[in-house]
């Protein structure tokens, strides 16, 4: 049988242990499902690539691909038409 | 200079085009565009992305006004002509459309700011539309009592003082066509019933409008064009198929316009508004003068391509609203539409001839029908009806059927049947909207083949028919058994449209060189025809047999007894293929000899010559074999006699493989080469693209102090004119780069260009402009909204109006993928990247620049995954350490720590990280991946390694330190962990200005201090720490509120630890806490409505303070701690805590 003095103690303690857990729950560093301060930090620095890549990348004029698919309109001039349908024969 | 051949070569050939007068105020080009023999093209007056319709000009031909509508949501613009500005005519606070304009210049239109139903209102003219005008501008036409729920629409003016619409009484289902005075409030009644779209001049006699209207027991749509002085109304009916819609009437009366849709081509089984429409026209005096009931030919201006509607004329030009360019737009176009007015028969057969598609030969045809007068002649209904039929138009080719078979015999007839069953069961077929077959489709077709077995006579065709219906159905081996059913003689004796359909069917079940076959040989095709099955049948094994030598075994198959015309055009091939295949330029030109005799020997045959060029051009450029390409287009253009209706394509096909020429010298680094076609191209079409490229190359090729003499020739010899604005803008940045005088200067040039102000390429170096002063202003997050805005509308024009242009659309999204990043855009700038990629890359080099930005924008916009699979996409060679930082960097913030881990170990052990403040942070992502991947102790060496890099440095980025020295206390245990701890706590001393949630930083680390000194015996320190955060904590709480995680966290901490230290606190901390702890459950209890997570919190800090006040404070008390309603919300953990906590008080 438990006496009371006990009782008191097993509450105690088990207290004791909760509170502990309480003050155990400091709150911790967490990665955030976004950019936090770490991703903000810790990005390498790269001048050489950055500095210089808007402008080596903007375009004064047309991207000279040396070919490109045909236009609908350009496609145009090539057709060849059934000749049904153009002679008065 | 080195001597190039090519390019003499090809400049001599171009020497025929450049002599020729030039008159004042035009270029060469100008003037050769105006002589050319061609249909005259659309003008495009408005541009954008938006629909853009009901264009009306002004009487002096200045400004233009039309309903511009954007998300569903309408309302009236005003251009100028001129400069092509445009501007909203209203205020944007209601929708407006619908402009119709008087003779003194105002403008009514319907406004739905007052009624939902629509309002006919109106303001007067301006000089000038610089801005909307205001509300007071606005004046709206009275209702009676009993119309407000009337529905207005169609304003026209009737007069100066009149205005004209149409009511529509909903309820009552009454229609009318009104007009109400301005200076008295009559309302006139001028027609009543099924009637819209009315139209008048102003101060004229005629009105004209669309009416329903009961004819012989059915409803009849037609234009009825009535006399307002005498009362008399005429209905109009066309000897066309379709229906008539949107007229108007000339500004002299002298003609009625009107769209008219021939056929149903968006296939919904009906022809109505929302088919491709053609604008015709028709002279009043002739309609009047056609007998009641009588039908009347009238004159197409326009191609059904175009799909043109809302015909407005001012003087003799025309403005239409078009659909072809892929939205709505206004275009300018001659009264007489694009078939020039001076063409005569023999020209339009010439235009027939070379025509490019069946909808321009229908055009031609009916306008041949026209200005000739022979609207009844069977010849032409004839042609419209195999044209039509080529042209997949069932619903037109019924019309046409119908009119063939008056005046044919019983066996003419019988074929006319037959036929008329196939174009319904195509019509059908067509408004299918699934491939799935349906019932009523199913019973619709069964009913036609029992109509079809009804039909006696031609047993061939029947079969044929039977093949194709069974087809649409679906049941191939039907479709099948019938085709193998028909005779193969009856080509001998079939009509050509026969023949087509019996090709048609075996296209589709058993496609086979012998289908062709038999059609080249036909007797009774003509010569054009069977060229063309000729010419496909090339098509076809091209198709079938990928390789050269595959494709010459195939075409050893068409050794039959065919015309001399198509033995040509094999031979042709043959000689093309050969010359591909040999490797060396010796059998090349040997080759080329023999396809040469062969083109010289046909110049006479057009038909024959276009479909060997055709074919020619066509293997040549898939070849890559670019000279001899070259050869071939010259070779047409010098056949082509000037005042041929071909020169003009000729010419256009000689311009575009002038530019794709230079193009692909560019490409394989032959400056010269590219220099010259381009220079060529700039002869043939003075476009601002061939001088785009012509100046770079001329610039790479180390050329460019010649330039200024050239176009110094160039603009004596009137090649250019207005566009010498675009060269100066251009050199202007080539010659001083990043200089914001010479972007200046270079807008200021790019604004003087009128004529081709249109043109993309001029938008593209605009919004080049703005978007390069845009990067040399803007600092961090701030920049300029109006270079923004500019650069992003004319980088989007460029896009818009560049829709056939591959390099153009490149360019576009790659700078507009730039401008977005740039103002942190970044889901925008991120689907213009998107864009970008799809068009490929001149080089590995260009893309790993490329994807380096497009990662960039994913990651901004919280894609990092999809950031770093897209550096996969950079080639190996070119991936160098920052391209592996970064992905791996991207991997990490992905939460793929094992790539990441993997990543940075290779990067870091290969000492290919160079810098210590990269390597530092390589080792901190690095410790991170391990971290979250549970290998602590991993993490903590390659933090420590991070430390030291850090320590190097001079100077010390102090917010990476905090950050490390906040994973190594939490990678650490006892004293190291302490020592951490007090490092950040020091660090952050400092940090206030540049740490978010700085606060709460500062009173975790003091509390988890306090904590790991706690458990070293180090009361003291912890003492301190807790001290500390209280303070902080305090000052926070005076400053806002008690509340939030920061005062829970302290408050609940020092309480649990009072409760296991009562002595450790000092009687002055005591009240210090006891003082917080009551404003802080003050702040708590006064929450409203607060979420069960609060209610947790307070009452946990409740039973604590209970707890506090018994156990430390020696207190009595009072709060009768009632459970939250909520508790059963709490999660189990948060349950437990409660439970315990209360057991313990």
């Amino acid at each position: 049988m438990i006496n009371s003095t006990l009782k008191i103690r097993i509450m105690a303690v088990f207290g004791s242990a909760v509170l502990i857990q309480l003050f155990a729950c400091t709150p911790k560093i967490v990665v955030l499902d976004r950019q936090t301060i770490l991703e903000q930090e810790s990005a390498g620095e790269w001048p050489e690539i950055e500095s210089q890549l808007y402008q080596n990348s903007s375009s004064l004029g047309p991207i000279p691909f040396p070919t490109t698919p045909l236009s609908p309109q350009k496609e145009r001039l090539y057709h060849v038409l059934n000749g049904e349908g153009v002679s008065e024969e | 200079m080195k001597p190039r051949p090519l390019a003499t070569v090809f400049l001599f050939a171009l020497a025929c085009f450049i002599s020729q007068k030039v008159a004042i105020g035009e270029t060469l080009v100008q003037q050769r565009a105006a002589s050319a023999r061609r249909m005259t093209p659309l003008t495009k007056l408005t541009i954008g992305p938006d629909d853009q319709y009901h264009g009306v000009p002004d009487p002096t031909g200045t400004f233009l006004f039309f309903t511009h509508k954007a998300d569903l949501v309408s309302h009236l613009k005003v251009q100028n002509l001129k400069t092509g500005q445009a501007t909203s005519l209203l205020p944007l606070n209601a929708d407006s459309q619908e402009p119709a304009v008087a003779q003194n210049g105002n403008i009514a239109f319907t406004y739905y700011k007052l009624n939902a139903r629509g309002d006919i209102c109106y303001i007067e003219a301006q000089q000038e539309y610089r801005e909307p005008v205001t509300d007071s501008k606005i004046h709206c036409l009275n209702r009676s009592a009993q119309e407000t729920d009337t529905e207005r629409a169609s304003p026209f003016w009737k007069s100066n003082t009149e205005v004209g619409f149409v009511v529509r009484d909903i309820q009552n289902k009454v229609w009318k066509i009104v007009t109400q005075s301005l200076l008295t409030g009559q309302t006139t009644t001028l027609a009543e019933g099924k009637v819209w779209s009315p139209s008048m001049r102003a101060g004229g006699k005629y009105l004209i409008y669309e009416q329903i209207a009961t004819e012989s027991g059915s409803p009849q749509r037609n234009l009825v064009l009535a006399d307002l002085s005498t009362g008399q109304k005429k209905v109009l009916r066309f000897s066309l198929p379709g229906i008539s819609g949107f007229p108007s009437l000339s500004e002299d009366e002298q003609y009625v316009y009107f769209s008219h849709y021939l056929n149903d081509t968006n296939h919904d089984n009906v022809i109505d508004g929302s088919d491709n429409a053609v604008i015709f026209r028709a002279s009043v005096r002739s309609l009047l003068a056609t007998p009641e009931g009588q039908e009347f030919f009238p004159e197409q201006l326009t191609s059904v391509e175009s799909s043109c509607s809302f015909p407005r004329t001012l003087g003799n030009e025309l403005f239409v609203t078009c659909a072809f360019e892929g939205n709505l737009d206004v275009y300018q176009l001659p009264a007489q539409g694009i078939i020039p007015a001076t063409w005569d028969k023999a020209i339009l057969e010439n235009a027939l001839q070379t025509a490019r598609s069946y909808q321009d030969r229908i055009l031609i045809l009916n306008t041949m029908k026209f200005r000739t007068q022979a609207a009844t002649s069977v010849l032409f209904t004839q042609m419209l009806l195999t044209n039509h039929i080529l042209a997949d138009d069932p619903s037109a080719a019924l019309y046409y059927l119908a009119k063939a078979k008056q005046g044919t015999g019983k066996g003419e007839r019988a074929f006319y049947d037959v036929l008329g069953i196939y174009l319904r069961a195509k019509e059908l077929k067509k408004a299918q909207t699934s491939e799935e077959i349906t019932r009523a489709f199913r019973d619709q077709l069964s009913l036609l083949q029992t109509q079809l077995d009804q039909i006696p006579g031609e047993p061939e065709f029947h079969k044929v028919v039977h093949g194709l219906l069974a087809f649409f159905l679906g049941d191939h081996p039907k479709a099948q058994a019938y085709l193998s059913q028909v005779n193969d003689s009856h080509t001998d004796h079939a009509a050509p449209i026969q023949l087509m359909l019996t090709f048609e069917l075996a296209s589709h079940v058993q496609p086979s060189l012998n289908a062709y076959i038999h059609l080249m040989l036909a007797p009774h095709l003509s010569k054009e025809a069977k060229l063309f099955y000729a010419f496909s049948a090339l098509q076809f094994i091209e198709d079938e047999a990928h390789t050269v030598p595959g494709r010459l075994a195939k075409i050893e198959q068409l050794n039959q007894n065919f015309i001399p015309a198509v033995k040509t055009l094999i031979e042709s091939e043959k000689s093309v293929l050969k010359l591909i295949h040999k490797p060396d330029a010796g059998g090349k030109a040997f080759f080329y000899r023999e396809l040469d005799k062969l083109i010289s020997a046909s110049k006479d045959d057009y038909f024959l010559r276009k479909a060997l060029y055709v074919r020619a051009i066509v293997n040549f450029s898939k070849a890559g074999e670019v000279d001899y390409l070259r050869y071939v287009v010259t070779n047409w253009i010098r056949y082509t006699n000037r005042t041929d209706t071909e020169f003009d394509y000729a010419r256009e096909v000689f311009a575009n493989a002038s530019l794709d020429q230079g193009y692909i010298y560019l490409g394989k680094g032959q400056l010269a080469d590219a220099s010259a076609f381009f220079y060529g191209s700039i002869l043939q079409t003075d476009d601002l693209e061939s001088h785009y490229n012509y100046i770079q190359t001329m610039i790479k090729d180390h050329q460019r102090a010649i330039l200024k003499d050239r176009y110094q020739n160039f603009t004596d010899r009137k090649i250019v004119e207005e566009n010498i604005h675009f060269v100066d803008a251009l050199l202007g940045f080539i010659d001083a780069p990043g200089k914001l005088s010479s972007i200046d200067q270079a807008l200021e040039n790019l604004n003087l260009i009128e004529h081709d102000r249109d043109s993309p390429i001029r938008y593209l170096l605009l919004g080049y402009c703005h978007l390069q002063k845009l990067l040399l202003a803007a600092r961090g997050l701030d920049f300029d909204q109006d270079l923004f805005l500019n650069g992003h509308r004319e980088l989007m024009l460029a896009y818009e109006l560049g829709k056939d242009n591959a390099r153009i659309r490149a360019a576009a999204t790659q700078n507009l993928g730039i401008l977005h990043q740039r103002v942190q855009n970044a889901a925008i700038s991120a689907r213009f990247f998107a864009i970008r990629k799809t068009f490929g890359f001149n080089s590995p080099a260009e893309q790993a620049q490329f994807e380096w930005l497009f990662a960039q924008s994913l990651y901004d916009n919280r894609e990092a995954k999809e950031a770093a699979l897209e550096l996969n996409d950079v080639k190996p060679e070119l991936k160098t350490a920052a391209f592996q930082e970064r992905q791996g960097f991207y991997w990490m913030a992905a939460g793929q720590y094992q790539e990441a881990a993997e990543r940075f170990e290779t990067l870091i052990h290969a000492a290919q990280i160079k810098g210590d403040l990269n390597l530092a942070k390589a080792n901190l992502n690095l410790g991170f991946s391990w971290l979250k991947l549970g290998k602590k102790e991993l993490a903590k060496s390659a933090f420590l390694r991070s430390l030291e890099s850090l320590n190097r440095l001079e100077a010390k980025p102090e917010n990476l330190q905090t950050i490390l020295y906040g994973f190594i206390a939490q990678t650490s245990v006892a004293a190291e962990r302490q020592e951490a701890l007090k490092h950040r706590d020091e660090l952050l001393k400092n940090q206030k200005a540049s740490l978010d949630e700085w606060l709460m930083t500062c009173i975790q680390n003091k509390l988890q201090l306090a904590e790991v000194s706690l458990a070293l015996n180090q009361n003291d320190v912890a003492l301190q720490a807790f001290r500390e955060s209280l303070g902080l904590v305090t000052d926070y709480g005076q400053q806002n509120q008690f509340f939030g995680s920061g005062v829970y966290h302290t408050l609940s901490n020092t309480l649990a630890t009072g409760l296991l230290q009562p002595q450790l606190f000092s009687a002055e901390d005591l009240k210090i806490i006891e003082d917080f702890a009551k404003k802080t459950l003050t702040a708590y209890a006064a929450q409203s409505n607060a979420p069960p997570v609060l209610q947790y919190q307070l009452f946990k800090m409740k039973l604590l303070w209970t707890a506090f006040q018994k156990k430390v404070l020696h207190q009595s008390p009072t709060d009768k701690l009632e459970q939250p309603e909520s508790f059963k919300q709490f999660d189990a953990k948060q349950r437990a805590e409660i439970t315990a906590l209360r057991n313990l008080i």
